[in-house]
C-alpha cells in the first residue's frame, strides 16, 4: 500500500507508552510478527498499520527515554487507546509511568481507553518480580477511573464507563508470547464494538458527543477547539 | 550557474516564478535572471540565464536579504532586509512606497496553498515582529499594505509557514516550541518543543501538513496538530538548517555538516547523501530543488520518479523500487489508471526477475502474482520446459538478462538452487493456473506443471492429474511421464485421453512387475477402476486378467458396479456364464445377487446353494483342508439352506442324497414337505432328537391344528416304527419324552393306536394321565363357560323384562288388533312385543297373533 493512501485511511490510533527498556517494542513486534526479536532502544516513534475489521488502525510505538518525552506526547494526540507498559521485574518502571507518562498522556489526550501491561513475565519469578499483580491491577483501575471521569465531562454516555475493569490489566511475555494476544484481542474487541455502535448511530449519542469522537478518530481532533479548515 | 559579477557578493536566498529567478545576496542585492531551458545536443536539459535587472536594498548598510518571495498572482516581489519588508514589481524591480513601514520583523509568510492565492480575497502577508509576542496580518492591495489583525503568541516568532488558515510558528525563547495558529478563528495550540540549540524551521508540505525540525527529528504534523507519519531521524552530526519536501522525499541540508540528505518519507530512511560544502541555501521552489553555494546556484533535479525506480532496480534495491513504483502508480492512477497499473506491473515483473536471478524465489513469487504477467514468461526461463507445441513468444525478455534458470544455477551452487527454483515454479504454477492469467494458456501451464511434478516425483502429481481439470499437451506429457518413469500418472494420462485400454495395459503391467512405480495404488485400484468403467469390452477383457489373479477381489468388478453403469451385457445370466471358470468368483457373485440385490430368482438361489455344496464337497476331497474351513463351509451351506426359501430343493437333493450330509438332506426334504423322510434322517441317521422336535415346531409354525398333529404324529411314528427293528428299543425314550413334552399336540386316540400293543400301560401312564386330565379339564372348562354364559343371559333377560314393565292404559277407544273390537273385560293379553289382545284372541301365548313373532324359549 502506498504511504499516502495509508495515511488518509487511518481510523484509529493506538499508542504504546512506558519507560525505556520495559519492552514496548518487543510487545508490539510479538503481536505484529508473532516473534520475539532483538530490539534496539527506540528512537523517536514508529508506526505500524493494521486492519481491524473495517478499520485501519495505526499502532504507534514510542521511545521511553527521557529525551523523547516531548515527541511521545506529540504522537499521543488523537489516540483512542493507550497501552501503558511496565516491566514486572522493575518496580521503578511503575513510578516512571505514574510520574512521567500518565501526566504526558493526560496533557495530550482528553480521554482514552487505557490498558496496563506488565512485561517480561518469563523473568518475573520469585524475587526477580518487583511488581505485584495487585499493584499493576490497581494502577490499571486507578487510571481507568481517571479516564472515565475525564470522558464524562464531555460525554455523559461515554462507553468507557461500561468497560469491564478486570480486563484492563495484563501480564505478558514477549519472549514466550504469553498474554500478548489477549491484550490486543481485548482492545480490538472493545474498539470494534464501540465503532460499530457509533456507525449504526446507537447509544443515543448525539452531536454533543464530539469530544468522544475526536478522542477516537484520528484526523478530526486536536488538543484544542480547532474546528475549521480541516480539508478532508 | 555561476554568479561572479560581484566578487564580494554571496547568495543568501532565492525565489522563482515561471522562468524568472531572483537571487538575494548577503550584501542586500537582488538580481533578476531570466532562465531558459534548452535541450543540449545530447538530449540533456540545460539552463541558460540572462540578467534582466538588479536592485540594491537597504542602502549602504548592505545587510543580507533575509527572505525573498515572488508573488506571481500580484506580480510582486517581497523581500525582507534588516527586518524591513520591501515590495517590488516583479518584472521591473521597481520599489513601491508601501505607505506604512513594516519593520523590525523576524520573518514573514504568505499563503502557499494555491487555491488561496488565486481566490478572490485580498492577498495576505503574515509578519512576525522582533521582540514582540505577536504575529500580524496585513493585506496587500495594489502597492500598499493594510494592517488587519494581531495574534498574540507566548514568545516572538522565529519562523513561520502558512497553509490555508493555519500558520505554523516556531517560537523563539528559552523552551522553544512550535504552535499552530488558526488565523480565521484566532485560536492556537502547541505542536511540540524543539531541542535547544537546533535551528527551528517550518515548511508547508502539501495540503494540510507541515514539516518542522524538532532537533534530531523532522516531524510532520497536520494542521490539526496530529501526525500520521513517524518522525524522520536526521542522523548524528547533522544539525539541519533547512529541509523541504519533494515528493516522496524529505530533503534536509546541514550547513554545518556540509551535506544534503534525502529521506524517503515512506519508510523514513535516508536514501541518498550528497556532499555539499560552502552551502548557503537550499529550498524547494515550484517543485524544484535549489541549492546555493557562495557564488553558484544549483538546480538539483530529482531524477524523474520512474528513473529512480529503474535506478533502484538496477542497484537491486528491489523492495524500495517496488514501494516507489507503487507510489508513482498511485499518483498516475488518477490520470490514467490503466497505464498506472501497466507501469506497476512492469516494475514488479522486472523486480521479480531480479529476485529470480538472485535465487530469492519466494519474493519473486509474490511479485509475479502481483504483476499479473503471463506465467509462460517464467516457464521459458526453464530450458526445455515449455511444450514444443506452444506458440508462445516471450515479450518480457527485455526486462531481464536472465539466460535461463539452469545457467544461474550452474553459476551458483548448482543443484540446490535448481531444485529450489523448480519447487518455486511448481508452487507458482499451481497457484496461477487457477487464475485469470491462465486463460488461453492452460495447456502450456498445465503441461509444464505436470512435467515438473513428474521430474520431482512429487506426491502431488497423481492427485493433480486426477482431481484437476488439466489441459495437457498429450505427446509432451507422455514423453515426460515415460522419461521420469511415472507410469501410474502415464496410465492416468491415457485414461483421461480416452485411451482406457492403454491405461489398463500399463496398470496391469505395473501389477505384474513389468513396470515399476511406487505411486501405483495396487490391485484394488484396477478393480475399482474396472468396476466404474463403462466400456464393456475393456471391462471383460481385463476382468479375466483380474480374476486370474484374484477371484475374490476380481469379482468386485461386477459386484461393486453402480446400477446405472450396468449395461445389458453385464446382466447376471451373462456374467454367470462368464464367471464359470472361476468358481470362487461365481459363488461371490451369486451371494451378491442373493444377499445384496435381494434377487428372488429361483435359479440364483439354487445355483448359490449348489455352489456352497460344491465348495464343501471340494474341500472334503482335499485331505489337507483344515477342519475349521470345512466347518465354515458347511455352516454356510446349512445356513443358506435353512434361511433361503427360493431354491429348488429337488435339484439339490440329488446331489446330497447319497452323501452323509443328513442334516442338509433333511432340510431339503422338509422343503419338499417330505416330513417323514426328513424326520427319519434326523432320528435314525443323526439321532438328534431335540433337532427332530425343533423340526416339528419349525414346520408347524403358522399351520393349523390338524397339520401340526399330523407332523407330531409323523415324528412319533418315526420313533415307534423304525425300519430297523433293532432301533426300536433306543427310540422308546425319545418317543416318550416327545409324548410327555408335547402331549397336547397329539390326538390321544391315534397315539394309542400307534403304541405297540405289548407296551405296559405304566410306560405311557404319564402321557395318558396327562391326556385324560387334559380332556377332563377341557370338558369342565367348557361347562363352566357354558353356565357362566347362561347366567349372564338370564340376567339380561330379567333386565329386559323390567324395562318393559310399564303400565298399560286401555280406554274405550282401544281396540283389539285381532278382532278390532273394544275391550269390555278387565282381562287382556300382552305379548312381549307390546301387542295387546282379548283373552280369546290371544290363545297361543308364544306366537304374536299380529306380527307372528315367536316368543318361545331361546
Ligand atoms: N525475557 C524477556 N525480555 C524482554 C521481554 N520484553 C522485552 N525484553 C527485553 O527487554 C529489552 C528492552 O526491550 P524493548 O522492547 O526494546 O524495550 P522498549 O520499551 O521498546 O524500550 P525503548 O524503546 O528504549 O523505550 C530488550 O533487551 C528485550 O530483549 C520479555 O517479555 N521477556
Ligand atoms: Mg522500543
Amino acid at each position: 500500500m502506498a504511504a499516502s493512501e495509508a495515511k488518509s485511511k487511518t481510523d484509529l490510533k493506538v499508542i504504546v507508552l512506558g519507560a525505556a527498556s520495559v519492552g514496548k517494542t518487543c510487545l508490539l513486534q510479538r503481536y505484529l510478527t508473532g516473534e520475539f526479536a532483538d530490539t534496539i532502544s527506540s528512537i523517536g516513534a514508529s508506526l505500524a498499520l493494521k486492519r481491524w475489521g473495517d478499520w485501519n488502525v495505526a499502532l504507534w510505538d514510542t521511545a521511553g527515554e527521557e529525551r523523547y518525552a516531548s515527541l511521545s506526547s506529540f504522537y499521543c494526540r488523537g489516540a483512542a487507546v493507550a497501552i501503558l507498559v511496565v516491566d514486572l521485574t522493575e518496580a521503578a518502571s511503575v513510578t516512571r509511568l505514574r510520574e512521567v507518562f500518565i501526566p504526558l498522556l493526560h496533557d495530550s489526550v482528553d480521554s482514552c481507553l487505557t490498558v496496563v501491561v506488565g512485561t517480561k513475565l518469563d523473568l518475573a519469578s520469585g524475587t526477580d518480580r518487583e511488581v505485584k499483580t495487585s499493584v499493576g491491577r490497581a494502577l490499571a483501575e486507578d487510571e481507568h477511573r481517571k479516564q472515565v471521569e475525564r470522558a464524562l465531562m464531555r460525554d455523559a454516555n461515554s462507553y468507557l464507563q461500561s468497560v469491564p475493569t478486570e480486563k484492563l490489566y495484563y501480564e505478558t511475555s514477549a519472549k514466550t508470547g504469553e498474554g500478548v494476544a489477549e491484550v490486543f484481542e481485548f482492545i480490538q474487541g472493545t474498539l470494534l464494538e464501540e465503532m460499530e455502535r457509533r456507525r449504526s448511530g446507537g447509544g443515543g449519542r448525539g452531536k454533543g458527543a464530539g469530544g468522544m469522537d475526536r478522542a477516537i478518530r484520528v484526523g478530526e481532533g486536536g488538543p484544542t477547539k480547532n474546528k475549521s479548515c480541516c480539508d478532508k | 550557474m555561476s554568479y561572479r559579477d560581484r566578487p564580494r557578493t554571496e547568495v543568501e536566498c532565492i525565489t522563482t516564478a515561471d522562468r524568472s529567478l531572483y537571487v538575494g545576496t548577503a550584501d542586500g542585492l537582488i538580481v533578476f535572471y531570466q532562465l531558459e531551458e534548452n535541450l543540449s545536443p545530447l538530449g540533456k536539459t540545460i539552463y541558460q540565464s540572462k540578467v534582466k535587472g538588479q536592485i540594491q536594498l537597504g542602502g549602504d548598510k548592505r545587510k543580507p536579504i533575509q527572505q525573498l518571495t515572488a508573488v506571481s498572482s500580484q506580480r510582486r516581489l517581497l523581500a525582507l532586509v534588516d527586518g524591513l519588508l520591501y515590495l517590488m514589481n516583479m518584472s521591473t524591480l521597481e520599489l513601491y512606497d508601501t505607505g506604512q513601514r513594516i519593520q523590525k520583523l523576524n520573518c514573514y509568510c504568505i499563503n502557499e496553498s494555491k487555491s488561496h492565492q488565486s481566490s478572490a480575497g485580498p492577498f495576505e502577508v503574515i509578519v512576525a515582529p522582533q521582540r514582540r509576542k505577536q504575529i500580524q496580518k496585513y493585506t496587500l492591495s495594489g502597492e500598499r499594505f493594510g494592517h488587519v489583525k494581531d495574534y498574540s503568541i507566548p514568545e516572538p516568532a522565529h519562523a513561520m509557514a502558512r497553509d490555508g488558515n493555519s500558520v505554523c510558528v516556531a517560537l523563539s525563547g528559552q523552551d522553544g516550541k512550535y504552535v499552530i495558529i488558526n488565523i480565521h478563528e484566532g485560536n492556537m495550540f502547541d505542536i511540540l518543543s524543539y531541542e535547544p540549540g537546533s535551528t527551528p524551521f517550518v515548511r508547508r508540505m502539501g495540503k494540510g501538513e507541515f514539516l518542522v525540525n524538532a532537533g534530531s527529528f523532522g516531524i510532520t504534523t497536520t494542521i490539526s496538530g496530529i501526525s500520521n507519519r513517524p518522525p524522520v531521524e536526521w542522523g548524528s552530526e547533522f544539525p539541519p538548517k533547512a529541509a523541504t519536501y519533494v515528493f516522496p522525499y524529505i530533503v534536509a541540508w546541514s550547513q554545518e555538516a556540509e551535506v544534503i540528505r534525502v529521506f524517503n518519507l515512506i519508510h523514513q530512511k535516508c536514501v541518498q547523501e550528497i556532499p555539499f560544502n560552502n552551502g548557503r541555501y537550499m529550498s524547494e521552489l515550484s517543485g524544484k530543488l535549489y541549492a546555493a553555494r557562495d557564488k553558484s546556484i544549483y538546480l538539483l533535479s530529482a531524477m524523474p520518479l520512474k528513473e529512480q525506480v529503474n535506478d533502484l532496480l538496477e542497484r537491486e534495491l528491489v523492495e524500495e523500487a517496488v514501494l516507489l513504483a507503487e507510489t508513482v502508480g498511485a499518483l498516475e492512477a488518477s490520470k490514467n489508471p490503466s497505464a498506472a497499473v501497466e507501469y506497476m506491473n512492469a516494475v514488479k515483473l522486472k523486480a521479480a526477475f531480479i529476485y529470480l536471478a538472485t535465487g530469492s524465489f519466494s519474493q519473486a513469487e509474490t511479485l509475479l502474482h502481483e504483476s499479473g504477467c503471463d506465467p509462460r514468461e517464467v516457464i521459458v526461463l526453464f530450458e526445455g520446459l515449455l511444450p514444443q507445441s506452444s506458440t508462445f513468444q516471450p515479450v518480457a525478455s527485455h526486462l531481464h538478462s536472465l539466460p535461463s534458470i539452469q545457467a544461474i544455477a550452474e553459476a551458483s551452487e548448482g543443484g540446490v538452487v535448481l531444485r529450489e527454483a523448480k519447487k518455486f515454479l511448481i508452487r507458482y504454477l499451481k497457484e496461477v493456473r487457477t487464475t485469470q492469467l491462465a486463460l488461453g494458456r492452460r495447456e502450456d501451464i498445465d503441461t509444464s506443471l505436470v512435467k515438473l511434478l513428474a521430474e520431482d516425483h512429487s506426491a502431488s502429481l497423481v492427485p493433480y492429474i486426477t482431481n484437476h481439470d488439466l489441459h495437457l499437451s498429450f505427446d509432451e506429457t507422455k514423453q515426460a511421464l515415460e522419461d521420469y518413469k511415472c507410469y501410474h500418472a502415464l496410465a492416468l494420462l491415457y485414461y483421461y485421453s480416452n485411451q482406457t485400454n492403454e491405461a489398463l495395459g500399463i496398470w496391469t503391467r505395473i501389477y505384474d512387475k513389468q513396470l515399476s512405480d511406487s505411486q501405483f495404488p495396487g490391485f484394488s485400484y484396477i478393480i475399482e477402476f474396472l468396476s466404474k468403467c463403462g466400456i464393456i469390452e475393456v471391462v471383460l477383457q481385463y476382468a479375466k486378467w483380474a480374476l486370474d489373479r484374484n477371484q475374490e477381489v476380481g469379482v468386485k468388478i461386477f459386484t461393486e458396479r453402480l446400477e446405472g453403469e450396468k449395461s445389458k451385457q453385464l446382466e447376471p445370466p451373462f456374467l454367470l456364464e462368464y464367471l464359470k471358470p472361476y468358481p470362487d468368483a461365481t459363488l461371490l457373485y451369486l451371494e451378491y445377487l442373493v444377499n445384496d440385490r435381494n434377487s428372488t430368482e429361483e435359479s440364483f438361489h439354487t445355483q448359490l446353494a449348489s455352489s456352497y455344496l460344491r465348495q464343501l464337497l471340494g474341500l472334503r476331497e482335499e485331505t489337507s483342508a483344515p477342519d475349521r474351513e470345512l466347518k465354515r463351509a458347511r455352516v454356510k451351506l446349512q445356513g443358506f439352506l435353512e434361511s433361503s426359501t427360493r431354491y429348488n430343493p429337488a435339484c439339490l437333493l440329488s446331489e446330497v442324497v447319497d452323501t452323509d450330509m443328513y442334516r442338509e438332506c433333511s432340510v431339503l426334504y422338509g422343503r419338499m414337505e417330505e416330513h417323514e423322510k426328513a424326520l427319519s434322517l434326523l432320528v435314525h441317521k443323526l439321532r438328534d432328537y431335540p433337532m427332530a422336535q425343533e423340526y416339528c415346531e419349525e414346520y408347524s409354525k403358522g399351520k393349523g391344528r390338524v397339520y401340526r398333529q399330523n407332523l407330531y404324529q409323523t415324528l412319533l411314528r418315526v420313533y415307534l416304527q423304525p425300519q430297523d427293528r433293532s432301533d426300536q428299543k433306543i427310540l422308546i425314550t425319545p418317543a416318550l419324552s416327545l409324548l410327555n413334552a408335547h402331549g397336547a399336540q397329539f390326538d390321544a386316540a391315534q397315539v394309542l393306536e400307534l403304541l405297540p400293543h405289548d407296551w405296559p400301560v405304566t410306560t405311557v401312564k404319564a402321557f395318558l394321565l396327562r391326556s385324560i386330565r387334559g380332556s377332563m379339564d377341557t370338558h369342565r372348562t367348557g361347562k363352566i363357560e357354558y353356565n357362566l354364559s347362561r347366567g349372564e343371559n338370564l340376567r339380561v333377560r330379567e333386565q329386559y323384562i323390567s324395562l318393559q314393565g310399564d303400565p298399560i292404559v286401555i280406554t274405550d277407544n282401544t281396540r283389539c288388533p285381532v278382532c278390532n273390537l273394544p275391550f269390555s273385560d278387565a282381562a287382556f293379553v300382552r305379548y312381549p312385543n307390546g301387542v295387546i289382545t282379548h283373552l280369546k284372541c290371544g290363545r297361543n301365548k308364544t306366537i304374536c297373533p299380529v306380527t307372528g313373532t315367536w316368543f318361545g324359549k331361546v
